[in-house]
């Protein structure tokens, strides 16, 4: 007989979604009927906060992972660091938010932006596929509502029914996925799904399903990696993205280049997380075995091609739609690297990718939060030489959006240097043995990445050099009267600028680096820890009649 | 004592933010911060050498012992940046970039080098700098800050972070002071340099992670580190260990043993992969400093940066950050992959040296730019360190070494003369300048000197470097005919330095008097006492260094003792190569 959760703890583990959802969802049912100018974004930061302390409070182990095959949520280190970074991620979007309640009375955009994050952290704790879409949804459906509320006028139809229409589309093949997936073994549990994808065995009693079960598997999985490549803007489900972006504000931007990417690659990890996983799963993974081939060309090709094609944009949100793109592909190339690598070197592939995606969020929400704060009515900035002058006018701003690019180049005592770093030392340090000649091609495989990874760098720091001679060099054409008045947006950038620079010199300030490894699976860390995980009759019983 | 260590390190980064944000001061104030900012510096690292030269002296007693670089103890500052594994029981190093900075022979001498150039760009650019010039000196400060980091650091990570951060301050001076065509130059050095600074940095990571893998022996792996004691104790470990057994397992073939057979096999496999990759690792690593030193086929960066930039910031580039890729060569390279800097060393980077000598120094015959004549000149003398580095033998290390000092010296001394000349006339062209003996008599004077100095006249500086180059490589033993042959070619380019240097100083300084019609002053004055200030004690110290250098010779003595002598095991107990036939 397999225990399960009491609903008193689905409540007390999930209590921060609950109320941010809750929160969000009085605030769309009373907005319209309460005076104008409530203070909307105090209200959401506050729910943030409070979510954040329910997060705190939560005992760790809240969840028994012998639990893992029958429930739908779960609790494992990359549960708990995506529900830390999307909380997080909230309050600063609230803040970059603000000045939008003064102007208009928005409540939309706030409860919005808290479903945005509730999805992020559902995402993160799901172990359901129907969870996991859940998760996705409650990402994307507001996102189309933002994008319409916060375009720029002529532009902002055509943004908001490009990412509609694509979004629709990739849901469906992500759908498309799990029902296949959920066809084949028989249940939506996710650890039960990898499970089965790891132990081959389960299907031998029937014959005919045993040769072809690995191909039968490489359809949803293509299907899935294809409609979450749309959330991560993963080549060659990119092409919304430099539309999307142009047709919209700076804030949104900054909003579209990393939830949805947070989210698609949280869920990646949890979908793929068998495949990822370092070597230490129950069972060797034969399905899919190979699937680090396809990571790799996908991490290859998007950072290279997001990269040339940065260098011909002239706009400023389409370099920085092609820049979030290659970005992409690096974070890529640890996932892609991760299968490959010993749990005992250093920090693991999945870990590297995470560290990338945190000097990444900083750095790029610091340089969107800036744009946002130098874009007036009187002077909007579109392209790049029209920051000129920036330099001089407002020195310090300039100074952030400076180390920021620097970030993003990957300069030394930054956190995009250190990211970067870790992803090329995971590829380059692929072991080997000496006698097989599959391994050290292997090597010379992600040896090869890194390669890659450096050539782009060193090509794409030419993109960002341009962005900063159009803020030092070029001189400035009209004078610029800038608002020098306080702004709440100026705590995160402040908060951002301190953390990219800390992440570049002592990371153990702001994240264990150390919890950061063997984040690939949850079945992976429980297994280590030696406890017999049941399984529920209903699987194998579905699973026996296959 | 390591405070002061710490403190030469720390005096420029407090400095530069310091002055980075005295935005409403003037430039008279600024200026006046920085340099006493740079004095101090420069003050603490004369104080340095002084206290550290005797400790150094002593310290090479067990010349013989030393495998590997040792920071003076006294002179160490360590502590954790990153962390991602647990450190070993007595290793500290393992899992971990470090903080590691310290001083031995090898970098003691290029601290004095590197404050003394840049309190003279600032004497330099005195009175040019009147725009942003609490950012000038700023920037300038940082670039200090960084270039003693990347001097000083014992950790790779490290070193190349500090290397790859003078860029930023780089990038701005040169694109916000510059000349004309300033930002396409400045972009230009920086997009080369950070190409170069991601191979080096990938050729370490190479090096670093197949370390890790324990080439001896399949069951353990040894632990990571980034501490270049460390990594080059590794490298040299594994490199005999592993001509050892396949020396010993030929030994026994006659045995016939199928067991040892295979073994020898695995063994011989082990040793080719790690030939190859220590190839592949090499010229990633070697890419960066070759960009940065410049050398013939990344050069194309430097005309364009060194003419653009404003001439204080010429002067530092290529007095004190080419070093940095000579230094590279000297500290990472040679010392941690002895068998590809033997194998390539010759028929690769000497080759590349010598073009770099011949055509710098055709180039520099052909200009007619007091300014681009210099930078073509210091292409070509730079040439020199790179020949001297690939003799591979204590000779051309030592000479190499001396002429990274001594052409530091020359080449600021006279890129600061021709700052004072553009500052006085606003053009450094020859057919504008001719004559001007008859005028300026003490800078002629002292022009004539330092030109001198940098030909190679026996008993000025400039002489000893690339003599002990040019000797280095006629010993070589390394093919041995290429060396001489090498060396042979390249003692034309002092000739053709001869000529085109004294051919300057015809035109420039004798003959008939021709000034520009348009001057920047009205009367256009001889030396201020400021630029005595500079420009006689360092003639003072040229002359010293080049009647003698012994003193200097002694106290790397022991640092190149060791980079000789690693590479003479590693080649001669077994050259890979020859293991085959």
């Amino acid at each position: 007989m397999i225990g399960s959760l009491l609903i008193v703890d689905y409540i007390q583990y999930m209590m921060p979604e609950i109320v941010l959802f809750s929160l969000a969802s009085l605030m769309l049912l009373f907005g319209p009927f309460v005076k104008k100018n409530t203070p909307w974004a105090l209200i959401s930061s506050l729910g943030f906060l409070l979510a954040y302390l329910l997060l705190l409070s939560n005992k760790h182990g809240a969840i028994d992972p012998s639990l893992l095959f029958s429930i739908n949520i779960l609790e494992d280190m990359s549960s708990n660091f995506i529900r830390h970074f999307s909380l997080g991620m909230g309050l600063f979007f609230c803040l970059l938010f603000w000045r939008d309640c003064q102007t208009e009375n928005t409540f939309e955009t706030f409860a919005l932006i808290m479903f945005l994050v509730t999805g992020c952290s559902i995402v993160g704790i799901s172990n359901d596929l129907i969870v996991l879409f859940l998760g996705l949804e409650l990402i994307s459906i507001p996102t189309y509502v933002l994008l319409y509320l916060h375009g720029k006028k002529d532009l902002a139809a055509e943004s908001a029914m490009k990412y509609f229409f694509l979004s629709i589309f990739s849901s469906g093949l992500v759908l498309l996925g799990f029902s296949y997936l959920y066809g084949i073994v028989g249940t939506t549990n996710i650890s039960a799904i990898s499970d089965a994808l790891c132990n081959g065995y389960r299907f031998k009693p029937s014959a005919d399903l045993d040769n072809s079960s690995g191909l039968l598997f490489l359809i949803p999985m293509l299907a899935i990696l294809a409609g979450l490549g749309f959330k991560i803007s993963m080549v060659p489900f990119h092409f919304y993205a430099p539309d999307v972006y142009q047709g919209t504000t700076y804030r949104m931007c900054a909003l579209l280049a990393t939830v949805s990417k947070v989210a698609g690659f949280a869920a990646i990890v949890r979908i793929f997380g068998f495949a990822l996983a370092q070597g230490a799963l129950p069972g060797s993974s034969k399905t899919l075995d190979n699937i680090y081939v396809l990571f790799w060309i996908l991490s290859a090709v998007t950072m290279t091609i997001g990269t040339i094609l940065g260098l011909l944009q002239r706009n400023l949100r389409r370099i920085l739609a092609y820049s979030s793109i290659s970005h992409s592909g690096y974070i890529l190339a640890g996932i892609a690297v991760a299968p490959k690598l010993e749990l005992a070197t250093g920090l693991d592939g999945i870990g590297a990718s995470f560290f990338y995606l945190i000097a990444y969020f900083f750095g790029t929400f610091g340089i969107f939060a800036v744009l946002d704060v130098l874009d007036t009515k009187e002077k909007p900035i579109e392209d790049w030489d029209d920051l000129a002058g920036i330099g001089s006018q407002t020195p310090l701003l300039a100074i952030c959006l400076a180390v920021f690019l620097f970030s993003l180049i990957g300069i030394p005592f930054t956190g995009g240097f250190l990211a970067k770093f870790f992803i090329v030392f995971g590829c380059v340090s692929v072991p080997y043995t000496w006698d097989d000649a599959l391994s050290k091609g292997t090597h010379n495989l992600f040896f090869l990445l890194g390669i890659i990874a450096f050539l782009n760098a060193a090509v794409g720091s030419w993109i960002y050099l341009r962005i900063l001679s159009g803020i030092y060099f070029k001189p400035a054409i009209w004078p610029r009267v800038f608002n020098t008045s306080f702004r709440p947006s100026y705590f995160p950038i402040i908060a951002c600028l301190l953390i990219v620079l800390v992440l570049g010199i002592k990371p153990n300030l702001i994240i264990n680096l150390n919890i950061l490894k063997g984040m690939a699976h949850p079945v992976n860390s429980v297994s280590l820890s030696g406890v017999e995980i049941p399984k529920p009759a209903e699987i194998d019983v579905v699973l026996k009649r296959q | 004592m390591s405070q002061l260590v710490l403190l030469l390190l720390l005096v420029p980064l407090a400095g530069g933010l310091v002055t980075l944000f005295l935005r409403n001061s003037g430039y008279e104030f600024a200026r006046k911060l920085a340099l006493g900012f740079f004095l101090l510096n420069l003050f603490i690292s004369l104080k340095l050498t002084w206290d550290y030269l005797p400790l150094l002296e002593k310290h090479s007693v067990s010349v013989d012992e030393k495998l590997t670089f040792v920071p003076l103890n006294v002179s160490v500052t360590v502590f954790d940046l990153i962390r991602f594994q647990a450190p070993q029981e007595g290793r500290p190093d393992a899992g971990a970039i470090r903080f590691f900075i310290g001083v031995d022979g090898l970098n003691l001498f290029l601290l004095p080098l590197t404050c003394i150039l840049f309190a003279g760009s600032v004497l330099a650019t005195w009175n040019s700098i009147r725009e942003k010039s609490h950012l000038y000196y700023g920037l300038m400060l940082l670039l200090q800050f960084s270039t003693i980091g990347a001097f000083l650091s014992f950790d790779v990570i490290l070193f190349y972070a500090f290397f790859e951060l003078t860029l930023i301050p780089l990038l701005f001076l040169i694109a916000m002071w510059g000349g004309p065509n300033r930002q396409y130059a400045a972009k230009k050095l920086f997009v080369y340099t950070l190409g170069g600074g991601l191979a080096t940095l990938l050729g370490i990571i190479g090096l670093v992670s197949s370390l890790n893998q324990n080439h001896l022996d399949d069951n353990t792996d040894l632990p990571i580190t980034f501490s270049i004691p460390e990594l080059i104790t590794a490298s040299h470990d594994t490199q005999i260990g592993l001509n050892k057994k396949v020396y010993d397992a030929k030994a026994d073939k006659d045995l016939l043993n199928p067991l040892l057979k295979s073994n020898l096999e695995l063994n011989k496999a082990r040793l080719d992969y790690w030939a190859s990759s220590q190839k592949w690792i090499f010229l990633l690593l070697a890419t960066g400093f070759l960009v940065k030193l410049p050398a013939f086929p990344f050069h194309t960066w430097q005309p364009t940066a060194y003419y653009e930039a404003p001439t204080g910031v010429t002067l530092v580039l290529g007095g004190i950050l080419a070093k940095l890729g000579a230094y590279g060569f000297l500290r990472l390279c040679v010392p941690l992959l002895p068998v590809p800097a033997w194998e390539l060393g010759t028929y690769l980077f000497s080759v590349l040296a010598m073009i770099a000598i011949l055509y710098g120094a055709a180039c520099a015959i052909a200009q007619d730019d007091l300014k681009r004549m210099l930078t073509y000149s210091s292409f070509s003398h730079l040439g020199f360190c790179l020949l001297g580095i690939f003799a591979l033998n204590e000779t051309g290390l030592t000479g190499s070494y001396l002429q990274m000092i001594n052409h530091g010296l020359n080449v600021g001394a006279l890129f600061f003369i021709c700052e004072i000349l553009s500052h006085r006339y606003g053009t450094t062209k020859f057919k504008d300048l001719q004559g001007l003996g008859s005028k300026l008599k003490i800078l002629s004077g002292i022009s004539v000197f330092y030109v001198m100095c940098s030909v190679g006249l026996p008993g000025l500086n400039g002489f000893v470097g690339e003599v002990m180059c040019l000797f280095g490589m006629f010993e070589s033993k390394n093919p041995n005919i290429a060396g001489k042959v090498i060396a042979s070619i390249c003692s034309l380019g002092m000739v053709f330095g001869a000529w085109y240097l004294i051919s300057m100083v015809m035109k420039v300084f004798f003959g008939k008097l021709a000034e520009p019609v348009f001057k920047k002053e009205d009367s256009v004055s001889d030396l201020t006492l400021m630029e005595k200030f500079f420009l006689f004690p360092l003639a003072v110290l040229c002359l010293f260094l080049g009647i003698y250098p012994q003193p200097m010779i002694d106290t790397i003595r022991p640092e190149i003792h060791l980079i000789a002598k690693l590479n003479l095991q590693a080649n001669n107990l077994l050259p890979v190569g020859k293991l085959d036939k």
